[in-house]
């Protein structure tokens, strides 16, 4: 019958492909098996080469014949993963180690590939020694999202206000790994990245500045309170609220005064982030605003008031004992719950009910 | 006598159309991990993933009985790597002495956190924070079930991102690291599932994997090949076809903002994690939403297997019950365009190719044995046949050793991988048939109105 050969066909190719792989996965184990007996020794004497040239002050010619008999993969595993705890005068080291082994042409030749892993692989490379090279600005625009964010992540090692200006604009690329990058990237720049934050912020408003407030509001450089002061008007309630807690971690002159104006703001979460604000800045002041918010409509709102105004030292005190017998049930309750867990206030844990402007 | 053979066609039909859809999977899978291992190639994780950016997590663990693992799976909670993590252990009335291993070990003191009952549970009895670890707090409260105490957990829960994992489970250091990639890819991204791999004889140290090691023992080796098909080759390859509806309770990591949308974990299903994946994209989808679940095969947990059939059969009974409850419970979703590939593509096959699947294999059984016995059968074909499809099945078992073999190689010892043949050989013959009858008690017992979990029995990480 012919569904008869056509099953035994099946059969026939079925066990084929069976012994095939099983012919492969016994094969890979061996080979693994003698690769590991094989490299394991060469291994260890390059992890002591580069251990002398790195650590033991070698000359810069002491042999690398070891790191050379490697195969790539493990050459680049193992410069890689010595690579990441490695900083200044060291790293230097490790870049020329790197060069010398063929790794950094490798890195080169792969990071202007027309493949965009390849191009991925020689732009992580890259990175990880540190390299200055001409090809990683250009990457920054690639099409593929994965080698722009890649690309951003270097830019810290390499700064420069053309570089600044690039990550400032991939906040707001098409992909969120991208702008997650570039914001982590201007965070790490830190005070180098500042001013073209100062005046990015101070240029645009709207959507585009949110990515830039949340790296702000990490930096906590007073010369970021003009764009925060101006943002906190912004007509995007998610500004104002990045602006709020931009606000809480800057102080300042007029913070106080614009983050009460914005406990009456009409969004929960910009009344909920100026509350967070004021409670991280600890102003006797605010503890009008805040005794008010207690009977806010959102719960967040209600605890984030109540929360601030136990860091307002005695006048908070005072206003939570004067809610906690109001005949709002919603401010009674919140102000008592508060009360209460400040009397066991050392077993509080550290930074665990934190209400920093990260969980807005 | 046509009827019977026109019947055994039709399952001729069902098994041409499973396997060619097992078969897509497969190389959906691989496509898949190629691609993931091109891209996390090198990656560095400590300092991209650590940022103080990231999203915070929360991670809940219920607890129940936990005594023999509780310690251990604790432990290897708190050296999780991530910069803003915090635990919260639920204690869901257990009648053994988990809350008092906790104290003692990690000098609980009493706490009052200030949070909403987001979602109503049973009563909260006390809540401890550790006085070593001020990340770990743990939640006393009264027995409701593991969904209850995860909505307990999750009122609690202070992080951006939640993971839900059983107290049982080991999780590995830079776990969450990886798992929180898919929220950093896609705002649409939901949740995320990640590769769950089986301790049982596994080396443990200090709440860790040191080496994963294939059971010599059948029952929990039979259990090692499916986890690795299931996750490996099933759910890296529903990635692709947007198909992804289950998120192993075991290890999951969710959005808390669409957790709570959603209502959180369902009371009334003992299928909670798949319930709780296909309401949240139903919800999603429904508000216009994308609903994206992905999956990550690269952060690895490790949990215990049962090892004896008796827990097994309840475990897969229980799992099969809860499938028959979220299929039915959603099935507004079936063949819905609305839902896009959920509905059409990956809802239909769930339905029709896991959940009837017990169903087709026995009535396909009998009505071979019936065509047997009315001499309707070509007893030639009927065995090349049952080759065939024994050798298929092995097939993709082996291309999913294969997988793991060239992606991951957790198991490195030549007999482990020995035994891995061994028992993706022998599966078939007994062992899954003992499935199919376990899956069909489930339904069965669904169809009668029976919800009850059973009890497992732990023998502890690192008992041989």
């Amino acid at each position: 019958m012919a569904i008869t050969s056509v099953i035994t066909w099946a059969i026939i190719i079925e066990f084929g492909v069976l012994l095939a792989s099983i012919t492969i996965l016994v094969a890979h184990a061996g080979w693994l098996k003698w690769r590991q007996h094989h490299y394991t020794p060469i291994l260890k004497r390059a992890r002591g080469e580069l251990q002398s040239l790195l650590f033991a002050q070698a000359p810069a010619n002491h042999p690398t014949d070891s790191l050379e008999k490697l195969p790539l993969g493990d050459r680049i595993a193992l410069i890689a993963e010595v690579a990441r705890s490695l900083a200044g005068a060291e790293r230097e080291r490790l870049r020329s180690v790197a060069a010398r082994t063929g790794l950094v042409d490798w890195a080169e030749s792969n990071a202007n590939s027309r493949v965009w892993w390849r191009r991925l692989r020689g732009a992580r490379l890259i990175t990880l020694l540190g390299s200055d090279s001409a090809v990683m600005s250009g990457l920054l625009w690639d099409k593929n999202e994965f080698v722009r964010s890649q690309a951003a992540e270097w830019v810290p090692d390499h700064p420069n206000s053309g570089l600044v200006a690039r990550l400032l604009v991939l906040l707001n690329d098409e992909h969120k790994l991208c702008r997650f990058t570039a914001q982590n990237s201007l965070l790490r720049l830190g005070d180098f990245a500042t001013p073209a934050l100062v005046e990015y912020l101070s240029a645009h408003t709207g959507r585009r500045v949110v990515g830039a407030l949340e790296v702000a509001a990490h930096l906590s450089d007073s010369r970021l309170l003009d764009p925060a002061l101006s943002l906190c008007a912004d007509t995007t309630p998610l500004v104002r609220a990045r602006a709020a807690a931009l606000l809480g971690a800057l102080g300042g002159h007029g913070a106080v005064g614009r983050l009460n104006d914005l406990t009456k703001d009409p969004e929960h979460s910009v009344r909920e982030a100026s509350a967070r604000a004021l409670g991280h800045l600890s102003q006797w002041r605010s503890a009008p605003q805040m005794t008010v918010l207690l009977g806010d409509t959102s719960w967040n709102v209600r605890r984030a008031a109540a929360l601030a105004l136990t860091s307002l030292g005695s006048p908070g005190l005072v206003a939570l004992n004067l809610a906690a017998r109001n005949t709002d049930t919603n401010v009674s309750t919140i102000a008592r719950r508060v009360l209460a867990s400040l009397s066991a206030e050392d077993n509080m844990p550290l930074g665990v009910r934190d209400d920093s402007a990260d969980h807005i | 006598m046509i009827a019977l053979i026109t019947f055994e066609w039709v399952v001729l039909a069902y098994f041409l159309v499973v396997n060619s859809f097992y078969a897509m999977l497969l190389v959906s899978a691989a496509v898949q991990l190629r691609q993931h291992r091109r891209r996390v190639w090198q990656e560095s994780i400590w300092r991209v993933l650590s940022s103080d950016l990231s999203p915070s997590i929360t991670v809940i663990a219920p607890a129940y009985n936990e005594s023999a693992t509780i310690i251990e799976s604790v432990r290897s909670l708190l050296t999780l790597y991530y910069p803003s993590v915090e635990i919260v252990v639920v204690n869901d009335g257990s009648s053994d002495d988990t809350l008092g291993i906790l104290a003692k070990e990690f000098r609980l003191s009493p706490m009052d956190p200030i949070y909403d009952e987001i979602i109503p549970t049973s009563p909260v009895i006390g809540t401890y924070v550790s006085q070593d670890h001020p990340e770990l707090i743990v939640l006393d409260k009264e027995n409701g079930g593991k969904a209850d105490a995860l909505n307990a957990g999750l009122s609690l829960a202070s992080g951006e991102l939640v993971c839900a994992i059983d107290a049982d489970t080991i999780i590995e250091p830079d776990a969450l690291q990886r798992m929180v990639r898919p929220f950093l890819l896609d705002d649409g991204v939901l949740a995320a599932g990640g590769t769950i791999r089986l301790a049982n004889s596994a080396r443990i140290q200090r709440g860790r994997v040191i080496v994963a090691r294939t059971p010599r023992r059948a029952i929990p080796g039979f259990q090692v090949v499916e986890y690795l098909r299931a996750f490996l080759f099933g759910r890296l390859g529903w990635n692709a076809l947007g198909g992804n509806l289950i998120i192993s309770g075991a290890f999951g990591l969710f959005r808390k903002e669409s957790l709570v949308a959603a209502g959180g974990y369902a009371h009334d299903t003992v299928g909670e994690d798949m319930e709780l994946v296909v309401r949240l994209r139903r919800h999603a989808i429904e508000r216009g939403e994308p609903g994206k679940v992905a999956f990550v095969p690269d952060p690895v947990a490790w949990t215990e297997a049962p090892e004896s059939l008796r827990v097994l059969g309840r475990q897969r009974d229980r799992w099969h019950r809860g499938l028959c409850d979220t299929m039915w419970s959603h099935r507004k979703i079936l063949f819905n365009p609305r839902f896009g590939r959920m509905g059409l593509i990956a809802y239909p096959y769930f339905v029709v190719l896991e959940l009837f699947a017990p169903v087709v294999e026995l009535l396909g059984l009998a009505g071979l044995v019936a065509a047997f016995a009315f001499g309707a059968v070509d007893v030639e074909f009927a065995v090349l046949f049952f080759l065939a499809a024994y050798a298929y099945g092995l097939v993709l078992t082996v291309c999913t050793l294969l997988l793991e073999e060239f992606g991951y190689n957790r198991y490195e010892g030549i007999g482990d991988r020995f035994f891995l043949l061994l028992w993706a050989v022998l599966e078939n013959i007994g062992y899954r048939q003992l499935t199919v009858l376990w899956r069909l008690q489930g339904m069965a017992k669904y169809l009668r109105g029976r919800s009850e979990w059973g009890n497992m029995e732990r023998r502890g990480f690192g008992a041989e």
